[in-house]
């Protein structure tokens, strides 16, 4: 505040004295207050309120006021601390009063600045903030001579006071709002963080929605964090869940730790189900029954994840498939040319002598006879091939006939026997009264062969071979037992896949293209029946077939 | 007499050696498998064995492995049959002591000559 506005107070105010000093708030107001109270009181030209500057030996006026206009000095200007009369009343206990200046004793011998020797009279009191600090002085002043009674010199004294007071005031409201403004800042600056948290933070005191921040209230699919605040947690989280986050948090609550949560199901208000972490920090303040927690959506990432690691798994048995496959077809390749090459070494082999040396037409005619046979082996072989490539692409088509599988059994079996020496032993148990059904004989009958031929060459130390055939709940039901080498685990899930074919030191042997069960399957399905196997390891296997009967003739 | 064992377990194979050797002045003994190979190898002393890979009860590669951790039988050279075609297995196949080998379907010429080689 300059001179002018505090002239233009003092003016203002004059008739109300002491009134004039309640309900000043700043100290600017204070201090041109005093001022103009301070001359009224004594016959004087001026007053003024100075502060010293400690460290740096300065006297500065803070306010100033004057009746007299040769009698001016500004707020703002500084003198050398020792070149003032102020320079004694700081160092007082008691008012430094001078009547005149010319004849008192005290600034004989001062060298005072040019102002202070302008002046005839001075009644100067230290204002002291606490027990001993001065901050300043409050003077009277005047260019003539005055007297000055005690009353007056009092007087000063209470305003001293009542200035260090309002001084003290100031400097502590000054220093609380400051603070204040500090914590508000600061505050602001936490709350922001809070409010923009792209996770839920929540504040629940009893279960109760104390405070929730905005992304809270959108995870809980509200539109403002009022719609959440006040309601009951249970509403969004299963009591139980609640329970185990309440229960990990409080043992804790004297670490004052943070404690987390994985996988803790959340429902939203529109009932969506989310996966979410949950970070949980005890509170003093909220008491035993308060939790602030911090609460992470993790049901996208989990999604992901899980997909992730689903899609990983997939490839992986993909990988083991593929891998698995191509190991078995060039495996199933290899055997299907030593096959090729076997039944092909008759053919080369009799037709090289025929046509080069001399045989009778007996001997002839049995070569012949022999080269024709493996010329159908591998004909029958080649057939194989194209008929599993048909079915699996399922171009293969049925021709139904209503048919007594008994009497295809009977027929593969008694050919079998009167074909080839055996040292076998054939047993049919056969149904009497199996129903005829419709089905494609040459496929069936091919089937038969199949695990017939299977069940001889599979127990190659002989044994009893049992066929039998039954009927229920509408489906015929045909078993081909064998006492041979039998079947583990791991190869009964691969043994009627193409290109496998049981491989070990004990089958090595065996011959065949190994798609005898691969084409009895697609047989089997094709005509929505099953094909399974029961076996023990060197004991027996038993080829089950399945077939639903049919009564009508529709070709498929 | 100079005597060659056949291990081999086709009939029709068996058929054909026998008659592509009939006139050569060879006794020709024909075993359906390698277990019955080897009592026949023991008994009847051959100059020469021949051997299918993949026979029933003992195959031709089990019957190398015995023939050749017997010091009365190791000197007998092996010839593998086989309708192997894959170089590796071939190759691990004749690492278990045969002299050589013949790829069916082979020349009864080719046959006939080997022996001739080995037994002149």
């Amino acid at each position: 505040m300059n001179s002018e506005e505090f002239t233009h107070i003092s003016s203002h105010n004059t008739g109300h004295d002491y009134a004039e000093l309640r309900g000043f708030r700043t100290l600017e107001e204070t201090l041109s207050a005093i001022v103009t109270i301070s001359s009224k009181h004594f016959a004087m030209n001026a007053s003024y309120v100075s502060q010293i500057l400690h460290d740096k030996d300065l006297l500065q006026i803070v306010a100033f006021h004057s009746d007299n206009p040769a009698l001016v000095i500004n707020t703002g200007s500084t003198y050398q601390l020792k070149s003032t009369y102020c320079n004694a009343v700081a160092v007082a206990t008691n008012p430094v009063v001078i009547e005149d200046t010319h004849t008192d004793p005290t600034f004989q011998h001062v060298a005072v600045h040019d102002f202070y020797s302008t002046l005839g009279s001075f009644v100067g009191v230290p204002i002291v903030l606490g027990s001993n600090f001065v901050y300043g002085t409050l003077c009277i002043i005047d260019t003539q001579p005055q007297k000055i009674t005690a009353d007056q010199t009092a007087l000063l004294v209470l305003m001293g006071r009542l200035l260090a007071t309002q001084i003290v005031y100031d400097k502590v409201s000054a220093a609380q709002t400051q603070a204040a403004h500090e914590l508000r800042k600061s505050e602001e600056r936490y709350r922001e963080f809070i409010e923009r948290s792209p996770d839920m933070i929540i504040i629940l005191v009893d279960r109760i929605v104390r405070y929730i921040n905005l992304a809270g209230a959108h995870m809980l699919d509200f539109a403002t964090p009022n719609d959440v605040i006040g309601r009951a947690m249970t509403e969004f989280m299963d009591v139980d869940e609640l329970l185990r986050i309440e229960t990990i948090i409080a043992p804790n609550t004297i670490y004052s730790e943070a404690i987390y949560a994985a996988g803790v199901s959340l429902k939203t208000y529109t009932g969506r189900q989310l996966v979410v972490e949950v970070n949980g920090f005890p509170s003093d303040l909220l008491g035993p029954n308060g939790f602030k927690l911090v609460v992470r959506d993790t049901t996208q990432r989990i999604k992901i994840e899980t997909e992730l690691v689903q899609t990983h798994h997939e490839q992986e048995l993909a990988n083991q498939d593929l891998s698995r496959l191509n190991t078995a077809k060039s495996h199933f390749v290899s055997i299907v040319s030593h096959e090729f090459r076997t039944a092909l070494t008759g053919i080369q082999g009799f037709s090289e002598m025929m046509r080069t040396e001399n045989f009778t037409i007996a001997e002839m005619r049995d070569f012949a006879k022999d080269i024709n046979e493996d010329a159908k082996r591998l004909n029958r072989m080649i057939t194989e091939l194209l008929d599993l490539d048909r079915m699996e692409s399922g171009t293969m088509t049925l021709h139904r006939q209503i048919t007594d599988i008994n009497e295809l059994i009977t027929n593969v079996v008694s050919h079998e026997i009167r074909m080839n020496q055996h040292s076998h032993q054939f047993q049919m148990l056969l149904a009497q009264d199996l129903p005829h059904t419709s089905v494609d004989r040459d496929k069936i009958i091919q089937v038969i062969k199949n695990l017939l031929s299977n069940a001889i060459k599979y127990s190659p130390n002989g044994g009893m071979i049992t066929i039998k055939s039954d009927a229920h709940d509408g489906i015929i039901l045909l078993s081909f037992s064998d006492q041979g080498i039998g079947l583990t685990p791991e190869a009964i899930t691969h043994i009627f896949e193409r290109y496998q074919r049981v491989d070990s030191e004990s089958t090595r042997y065996i011959t065949g293209t190994g798609l005898g069960l691969p084409i009895s399957r697609q047989i089997v399905e094709l005509h929505r029946g099953h094909i399974w196997v029961e076996s023990v390891p060197e004991q027996f296997s038993t080829f089950y077939v399945s077939l639903p009967i049919v009564t009508d003739t529709v070709n498929e | 007499m100079r005597r060659i064992i056949f291990c081999e377990d086709d009939p029709v194979i068996q058929k054909l050696i026998r008659t592509a050797l009939r006139n050569n002045a060879y006794d020709v003994v024909v075993a359906d498998n390698g277990a019955d190979g080897l009592i026949l190898i023991r008994t009847k002393a051959p100059m020469l064995i021949f051997t299918d890979i993949s026979m029933p009860v003992m195959d031709g590669i089990q019957l190398c492995d015995i023939l050749k951790k017997d010091n009365t039988l190791k000197h007998i050279p092996i010839i593998l049959l086989t309708a192997a075609s894959q170089r590796e297995e071939l190759l691990e196949a004749l690492s278990h002591g045969a002299v050589t080998h013949l790829i069916k379907p082979f020349s009864t010429q080719e046959l006939r000559d080997i022996i001739n080689h080995l037994l002149p």
